[in-house]
């Protein structure tokens, strides 16, 4: 956490240290010019009480970025930036276009600076439902935001690297960051690719077994899973939704290719500082519900 | 002793003159280093897309005399973010400016960079390097110039003017 407490001028920092102490639930700190910083936990907001003007902004983002805002040029356009840590910070003020496309976002001054769990969740009974006679089962984890989809991809990817090559795909740099570095395990990271490029030079050149994604979000990135899942490689993502429905509504995917592109599906909910892993076959069938819980360690 | 005392005052003016002779000269030499300085910054940050601690670390080594000093102690600052990169950005000119007698137009120059370096999207950075950069080639021409006209002024003026004083005094 030091490095989120330390893009913050000094006078803020006095303020949120104190709400440090349940940092595990702190969620978001959300930054709004000419506003005070909101604190979101779990369970509960609370408003500190210095207002932030617009040359804070200006100093918060400078130390994300680590004067370095050049660096993050294309990510800025997306509305988002990634600081160490993996913390995903998501931006807006006045974007500026250029032939109808994004050219840049200036006057930064909304932040939501959104805490990555550095937790690594216990996933055995997961993954013994994942694996089939040879190889894994395709899978998609469903869950809408802020349920935990990056942590649990995160684990399932941590726990699966000590049996099978794995490619994981961090496009944004948030899964990678805080993945534990434990020796012998398989799993190779490519960051701040575009996903459907990246899964086409992992197959390319990295002859992995399992490849994990984070949020698909476009009919490219269902393309690319499809490829990769003809090539025989397995693929674990997570998209954004509350039931399989959602899924089945999206418009990324058509008709033919939702059509059994996953064997399984993961349908995940909250329950306070645990997890419930819903599983569903590929019709849609639910199989069984699973309780997760993280690791007594904060890694 | 009349000897030794002309000696002295024709010494002393002399010297005077090379010093302030070896201002102009440094001052022009400073001013070419941070052209060259900025331009590789430039450089850095179009196509290797460093962050700004790293690029200052690396033009350390790569450089050479005062600019290097001044490049490794701003390295070294933002790795340890104990202060802001415009308050060690204004130490670090200000002792520039002692040391190689910048003008105060150098030094407002070279002090506002500090305020925007690093705080612009790459296309806006290379802009605004760019525009410091033709602004110090125009410091750098004047220095170029001042050290050609003021050259014989300084180094036979302050002889003559020594000769002149022991002639009267003497």
């Amino acid at each position: 956490m030091d490095e989120v407490i330390s893009v913050f001028p000094l006078i803020y920092q006095k303020e949120i240290s104190p709400y440090l102490t349940k940092h595990h639930q702190l969620e978001e700190i959300r930054i709004r010019a000419h506003q005070p910083l909101q604190l979101l936990f779990s369970n509960q907001s609370i408003w500190l009480t210095q207002i932030i003007g617009d040359e804070d902004c200006h100093t918060i983002l400078t130390n994300i970025t680590n004067y370095s805002l050049y660096r993050y040029d294309e990510q800025i356009k997306q509305g988002y930036l990634t600081m160490k840590g993996g913390h995903r910070v998501g931006l807006a003020g006045e974007v500026v276009l250029k032939n109808n496309n994004i050219s840049y976002m200036t006057n930064i001054t909304y932040m939501n600076i959104r805490i990555a769990k550095q937790l690594i969740y216990d996933l055995t009974q997961v993954i013994q439902k994942l694996v089939k006679r040879q190889g894994l089962y395709n899978c998609c984890i469903i869950g809408p935001p802020q349920v935990g989809k990056t942590t649990f991809i995160r684990s399932l990817s941590y726990e699966l690297s000590k049996q099978y090559k794995t490619f994981l795909i961090d496009e944004r740099s948030e899964l990678s960051e805080t993945m534990p570095r434990t020796a012998f395990r398989m799993i190779d990271i490519l960051k701040n690719c575009p996903k459907h490029i990246a899964v086409t030079m992992a197959i390319r050149s990295m002859s992995p077994e399992l490849i994990v994604v984070d949020e698909i979000g476009s009919n490219q990135d269902v393309i690319a899973i499809h490829d990769a899942m003809n090539a025989g490689v397995n693929v674990m993502c997570t998209i954004h939704g509350y039931h399989k429905e959602d899924i089945d509504n999206k418009t990324i995917f058509n008709e033919k290719q939702n059509l059994f592109l996953f064997d399984r599906y993961i349908i995940l909910e909250r329950k306070k500082d645990e997890m419930l892993a819903q599983f569903l076959n590929a019709e849609g069938k639910k199989l069984q519900s699973i309780e997760i819980r993280p690791y007594e360690s904060i890694i | 002793m009349k000897v030794l005392f002309s000696i002295i005052i024709i010494l002393s003016t002399s010297l005077y003159g090379f010093e302030m002779y070896r201002k102009l000269l440094n001052r022009k030499k400073i001013l070419f280093s941070w052209i060259d300085l900025l331009r590789r910054i430039d450089l850095e940050v179009k196509y290797h897309k460093s962050s700004l601690p790293l690029i200052f670390k690396k033009l350390a080594k790569d450089l050479q005399g005062p600019i290097s000093e001044f490049c490794l102690n701003i390295s070294e600052a933002l790795t340890k973010k104990e202060k802001i990169l415009n308050d060690i950005w204004h130490e670090e000119i200000n002792n520039l400016s002692v040391k190689y007698s910048l003008t105060k137009d150098d030094v407002k120059l070279l002090t506002q960079l500090g305020s925007f370096i690093g705080s612009y999207s790459s296309e806006e950075q290379t802009v605004q390097i760019n525009k410091v950069v033709l602004t110090l080639e125009g410091h750098y021409k004047k220095a170029e110039e001042n050290v050609t006209k003021y050259r014989p002024i300084y180094q036979y003026g302050s002889i003559l003017l020594g000769i002149l004083i022991v002639i009267l005094i003497v």
